[in-house]
């Protein structure tokens, strides 16, 4: 059946108040009484910290000033291990972490109480890289630094290296990566006259906030309301830290009886929150003369930071495309994330995918130089078809896009043409392209998405459907795209569809905004809850007039033929309110044994190539992206421009992270970029031309219309199509990103140039 | 202090710190939230407004320098209920993601179109290229502006009357003595005769991030800004005269700069985006005599010379001596640096100013050069040229033009590459930055041979 709204470009719901400034973000938001907080952050990585030293000068009566032990409830940030503490009690384990808190009626107060208290700090050696956390500088979590490890092992490695002709060996590596949403963190608490807790603020996941407050406070979840302010971007960021400033503000919210808000300053924000996990990837591949894979050994290290927060999962999930979009009937696969003194690293687009994506990428190109091939040989030689095993034994059953991407790019892109031509390249400016593979599995993996428990409320209010889903707009448009789908399935205009933003007061948990789920999974549990709403207004009828079916969009009853927007009415005005669920029906996920690390990882893959052009400036060693070609395969674009918009803007993330975005923790164990004039990202002129094209053959069969997962994708393999692209053109094989001008030059004078 | 400015057509009075930024006043003071702190340091562009007709950023305003001003906010544009074509093209053109930078987005834009009604793609691109946004890619913020244009947008213009020109800020007892907003150069400098100990501000653009990142609050302010005198470029015989106060924006606007001084406009141009270009000034880019500014470099290669006043008279000076060491300038007290004078370049002279920073847009340098030279019969007359981000201060490299002049010009490209690399003495990566400095200082003479 053809689409009405689905597959077309509807205006955004929340355009036109963002347009004209009206969107309500939680700084713009005028509580009368409400305090300004603060958190004392730890000036080192790694200490003991001995109390702290208060200048009685200052009148500390002003102020709510709290310290671990003065914390309400337990000293957790509820995740997926309770290891992270609200604040610090004896052991300092990163530098920023917070120490004590502050709150104050006035910004000019608060500014004198932080200047009027010092921590006492015994410092201790920091952990400040993989290696130092592996060789145990300091045991600085559990017994040995490793927060989590997983194996895959399939097939018979010693048997695939001795089938090769070539072993080739190589190692990678990937820098921190900041997300620079555009609105900096910040929270909000406000305490009831009933004894609740309301929380407001910028994030991505209302309910894993809730639970972080309900879980720490102890309290019953009734007791707690969190509400999303209008939020200005995540990209992962908003993750898991909004749950810590959030029991920060609750905590000085008890503590004062005051409103709190605590905003975050963009250096605090660049120096104290979660960035993306460095890593290094070892690989070792045994290679047939014609390019086939016989074996592939791969171990993959993210650096987790000081607590586990999101470690896990983003290493099962960048363990899971290590192997990339490859077929390799030998392979093992040893990944670890370890801690270190810094900042946790947490979610960021793409969860790990980009790191294991960059090395396995990274590889195919050092392979085809070893034997002589085009990297797009290679590649081709080995992609993955329906049918074929993933390492995870995984059977791929439904179409794989794998090649048609790949070959749709290289088309488009004039990638062969081009490689031939820029090799030839002579002079001062030089141009290159180069092309990478990627995948990105959509939804949690494993059971993730059965286990969630995906609940969707539709309601209808006498003049519209709301569709109530924990989904977060953070800018990629899921209160535009859930009310499309909701639409389409309820046969009703999208302009009388809408999205609140989520209230977890009223909202059922629909699950946290990640994952490239939103559209995918939630957005079929929409479907199912609309499925629902026609169901429930079909009962109404038949009760009315005896019978009705529906068809067409119409129910026909004996009595006439009845939009759904007319039975809506009807029985809203009968009942007074109309409500209906929706969840997740069985079989959207596949088999998975978790212990085993084994089976159907994603239940779909959505697939993406990139061909990248870049200009190299032999004098400067600057490097200038110049045109992108990206072909993904997402199943079905519910909103074509915005997923245009989610392609050019996760893309152009990954070319930042390729090049400029350079952050590294110093000596001291400090982050390197404290302002964004040190942490650069792509302007409009750092930016390529762009030319996507979209595949949607709709085959997913748990997405609605056939979509799949779609906003981490355009981030995953980025970066090894522009470090490919650059050795395209001056002929230097770079094995880490960022591929900054100085390492691009100390490359050069290696080679000689 | 009590300030009066003409905001969206209404005059609006606020009672405020005299360095309070703008930025704060309009969401705070006045309840004007749509402008958006994303930085509050001038690096980001969410806080885009249009002050006076130019693009400004609300962070690196102080209030007293927004005193009299008129402004022009998201909120002036259009409502939920009437937005603007612009507005509307940003909605439909899916240019709006999260909306943090779409209210800045939009009134740079906007700035551009009073401007160039009619732009290219790549004046748009220069254009918002203070303006991050980390959703879209951009791609569909140029659409959105296209569409605007194409629907007409710029004929709905109307020209904005400023109610409270010139209207000064009314200082509070405590303040009184302390904070100065002087209109005339006489004014200022009875000021500073008076009062030696007051800071001088300038364009703001460097005070306001330092304030607020705890660099310390000056006590007194004698704010230059608004001192007439202290702006233009003019042709005085055989100088340009540069007056102090001089934004980047005027200089990269004046028909005499990039008629005479192209590579002087192309150092502005590259300095900051034009928020900041608007604002910050060549004084103050002198004045704070910092290794890493890009003023400094192209006019010590131009030969530049500094004209000092005070109430006592002025007195003229080199670069190299109004600079003496890092962060150090030689005014004395009661004195400003009034203006740069800078010979008019010789016909057929050729100037180049190279910036290599880590992007290209709102970037500092890790590399900057400025070269000038004359010829004469193929043999080189004149050559000076400059360095800067590769020592304390931007320094003149006298080995390499003494190593090229009087030399004939095809000789002198691997000379004047080798002794140009022996010269830079980059502290921090240098191996990397003397050879970036010889390839561009090949490259400088190849073109000339070209």
């Amino acid at each position: 059946m053809k689409c009405k709204v689905v597959g077309t470009s509807v205006p955004r719901k929340d355009g036109i108040e963002k347009a004209t400034g009206k969107a309500p973000f939680v700084a713009d938001m005028r509580v009368p009484g409400c305090w300004e907080g603060a958190v004392i952050g730890s000036p080192v990585p790694h200490g003991i910290l001995k109390g702290f030293e208060k200048d009685p000068s200052f009148d500390w009566s002003k102020v709510v000033f709290l310290t671990a032990k003065d914390l309400k409830g337990k000293n957790f940030v509820h995740m997926i291990r309770d290891d992270f503490p609200i604040l610090a009690e004896e052991r300092i384990t990163y530098a920023t972490q917070g120490l004590a808190l502050v709150a104050a009626p006035d910004e000019e107060t608060l500014k004198g109480a932080l200047k009027a208290v010092k921590p006492i700090i015994e410092p201790l050696t920091p952990v400040l890289s993989i290696e130092d956390s592996l060789t145990k500088v300091a045991v600085i979590w559990g017994e040995d630094n490793i927060l989590d490890e997983y194996r895959i092992d399939r097939g018979d490695l010693e048997k695939g290296f001795a089938e090769a002709d070539l072993i080739v060996e190589g190692t990678y590596r990937t820098g921190l990566h900041e997300h620079v949403y555009l609105e900096t963190q910040g929270m909000m608490a406000i305490p009831k006259e009933d004894g609740t807790l309301e929380v407001v603020g910028s994030m991505q996941c209302p309910y894993y906030v809730h639970g972080a407050l309900v879980q720490s406070l102890g309290w019953e979840p009734e007791r707690v309301r969190v509400r999303q302010a209008a939020t200005g971007g995540g990209f992962g960021g908003k993750e898991d830290f909004p749950s810590a400033i959030a029991l920060w503000v609750a905590n000085l919210s008890l503590a004062s009886g005051k409103p709190v808000r605590l905003i975050y300053d963009r250096s605090d924000d660049l120096k104290g929150t979660p960035k993306r996990h460095p890593s290094r990837t070892r690989i070792k591949a045994g290679v047939k003369k014609d390019g086939t894979l016989t074996a592939l050994q791969i171990e993959f290290i993210l650096d987790g930071g000081a607590f586990t927060t999101m470690s896990r999962v983003v290493l099962q999930r960048g363990t899971l495309h290590a192997h990339g979009c490859y077929r390799v009937p030998n392979v093992s696969i040893h990944s670890m994330a370890v801690a270190t003194n810094m900042v946790p690293s947490g979610a960021y687009r793409g969860f790990g995918a980009p790191q294991s994506l960059f090395a396995i990428e990274r590889h195919m190109d050092k392979i085809a130089d070893l034997l002589g091939m085009d990297p797009l040989d290679v590649r081709l030689k080995n992609v993955l078809k329906a049918g074929d095993y993933m390492p995870c034994g995984q059977e791929l059953k439904l179409p794989v896009f794998a090649e048609d991407v790949l070959l749709k790019a290289a088309e488009l892109s004039d990638y062969r043409r081009k490689r031939a031509e820029y090799a030839k390249g002579t002079g001062r400016v030089r141009r290159g392209i180069g092309i990478s593979l990627a995948m990105h599995g959509g939804g949690f993996t494993g059971a993730g998405e059965t286990n969630m428990g995906t609940m969707v409320k539709i309601d209808f209010d006498g003049e519209r459907f709301n569709v109530h889903a924990s989904s977060t707009d953070m800018g990629q448009g899921i209160a535009t795209v859930h009310p499309m789908i909701a639409a389409e399935a309820l046969h009703v205009p999208y302009d009388v569809v809408f999205s609140p933003r989520p209230d977890t007061s009223v909202t059922p948990n629909s699950g946290p905004t990640v994952a490239s789920r939103s559209t995918m999974y939630v957005g079929r549990v929409v479907q199912e809850a609309a499925k629902n709403v026609i169901a429930e207004l079909g009962d109404f009828l038949k009760a009315k007039h005896g019978q009705a079916t529906f068809s067409d969009g119409f129910f026909e009853t004996p009595n006439g033929r009845f939009s759904v927007l007319e039975a809506a009415k009807a029985c809203f005005g009968e009942r007074g309110e109309f409500k209906v669920l929706g969840t997740l029906p069985p079989g959207c996920t596949g088999e998975w044994d978790q212990d085993a690390f084994r089976g159907e990882a994603y239940k779909d893959y959505s697939w993406i190539a990139q061909a990248i052009e870049v200009e190299v400036d032999t004098d400067t060693f600057e490097v200038q992206p110049v045109k992108a070609t990206v072909v993904a395969e997402i199943g079905k674009a519910v909103h074509p421009v915005l997923v245009e918009g989610q392609v050019h803007g996760g893309l152009l993330q990954a070319i930042g992270w390729s090049h400029i975005e350079d952050m590294t923790l110093t000596s001291e164990g400090h982050i390197s970029a404290e302002h964004l004039n040190a942490y650069l990202i792509p302007t409009t002129i750092d930016t390529p031309e762009w030319n996507v094209e979209i595949l949607e053959p709709a085959t997913c069969q748990v997405g609605p219309h056939g979509a799949k997962g779609l906003g981490e994708l355009p981030m995953d393999g980025g970066a090894p199509a522009f470090v490919a692209a650059v050795q395209s053109a001056v002929g230097v094989f770079g094995t880490e990103v960022p591929l900054t001008g100085e390492k691009l030059f100390k490359l050069l004078e290696e080679k000689g140039c | 202090m009590r300030i009066q400015m003409t905001v969206n057509g209404k005059v609006m009075e606020a009672d405020v710190h005299p360095l309070r930024p703008l930025l704060r006043v309009l969401r705070e003071d006045l309840g004007l939230t749509g402008t958006k702190e994303g930085c509050g340091e001038g690096e980001c562009g969410a806080c885009s407004i249009m002050m006076d007709g130019l693009l400004v950023n609300a962070c690196c305003v102080p209030a007293i320098q927004a005193a009299g001003s008129e402004i022009f906010t998201i909120e002036g544009l259009g409502d939920d209920a009437n937005p603007d074509q612009l507005q509307v093209s940003f909605v439909d053109e899916g240019a709006v993601h999260c909306g943090f930078c779409t209210p800045g987005m939009i009134m740079a834009s906007r700035a551009l179109l009073e401007e160039v009604p009619e732009p290219t793609l790549d004046q748009v691109r220069v254009a918002l290229s203070g303006n991050l946004c980390r959703c879209t890619g951009y791609e569909k913020i140029y659409r959105a502006v296209d569409k605007a244009v194409k629907l007409g947008y710029t004929k709905t213009f109307k020209p904005r009357t400023n109610r409270c020109d010139k209207r000064e800020p009314q200082f509070s007892k405590e303040e009184e003595g302390r904070y100065f907003s002087p209109r005339s150069l006489s004014e200022a400098l009875n000021v500073l005769a008076e009062h030696p100990d007051c800071r001088l501000l300038a364009g703001g653009t460097d005070i306001l991030p330092d304030i607020k990142n705890g660099k310390g609050e000056p006590r007194k302010v004698l704010n230059l800004f608004g001192v007439p005198e202290l702006h233009g470029v003019e042709l005085e015989g055989d100088v340009i005269r540069i007056k102090a106060c001089t934004t980047n924006g005027e200089i990269i606007r004046s028909s005499l700069c990039r008629e005479h001084l192209p590579a002087l406009v192309e150092a502005s141009a590259r300095s900051g985006a034009p928020a900041i270009q608007n604002r910050a000034t060549v004084g103050g880019n002198l004045a704070n005599a910092s290794g890493a500014a890009d003023l400094p470099v192209i006019l010590l290669a131009l030969d530049a010379r500094v004209r000092l006043a005070s109430a006592k008279g002025t007195r003229t000076m080199t670069l190299k001596e109004f600079m003496p060491s890092y962060r150090k300038n030689a005014c004395e007290a009661g004195e400003i640096l009034e203006s740069i004078e800078i010979p008019v370049p010789a016909r057929g002279s050729r100037q180049r100013y190279f910036k290599r920073g880590s992007r290209k847009a709102l970037t500092l340098s890790r590399v900057s050069l400025a070269m000038y030279l004359e010829e004469e019969d193929g043999v080189v007359k004149t050559f000076r040229m400059a360095a800067g981000s590769m020592s304390p201060l931007p320094m003149r490299l006298h080995k390499t033009e003494e190593a090229v002049i009087g030399k004939p010009l095809s000789q002198v490209v691997e000379l004047a590459s080798k002794a140009a690399y022996d010269e830079v003495n980059p502290r921090k990566s240098p191996s990397y930055r003397k050879r970036i400095t010889s390839n561009l200082v090949r490259r400088f003479f190849e073109e000339l041979q070209a």
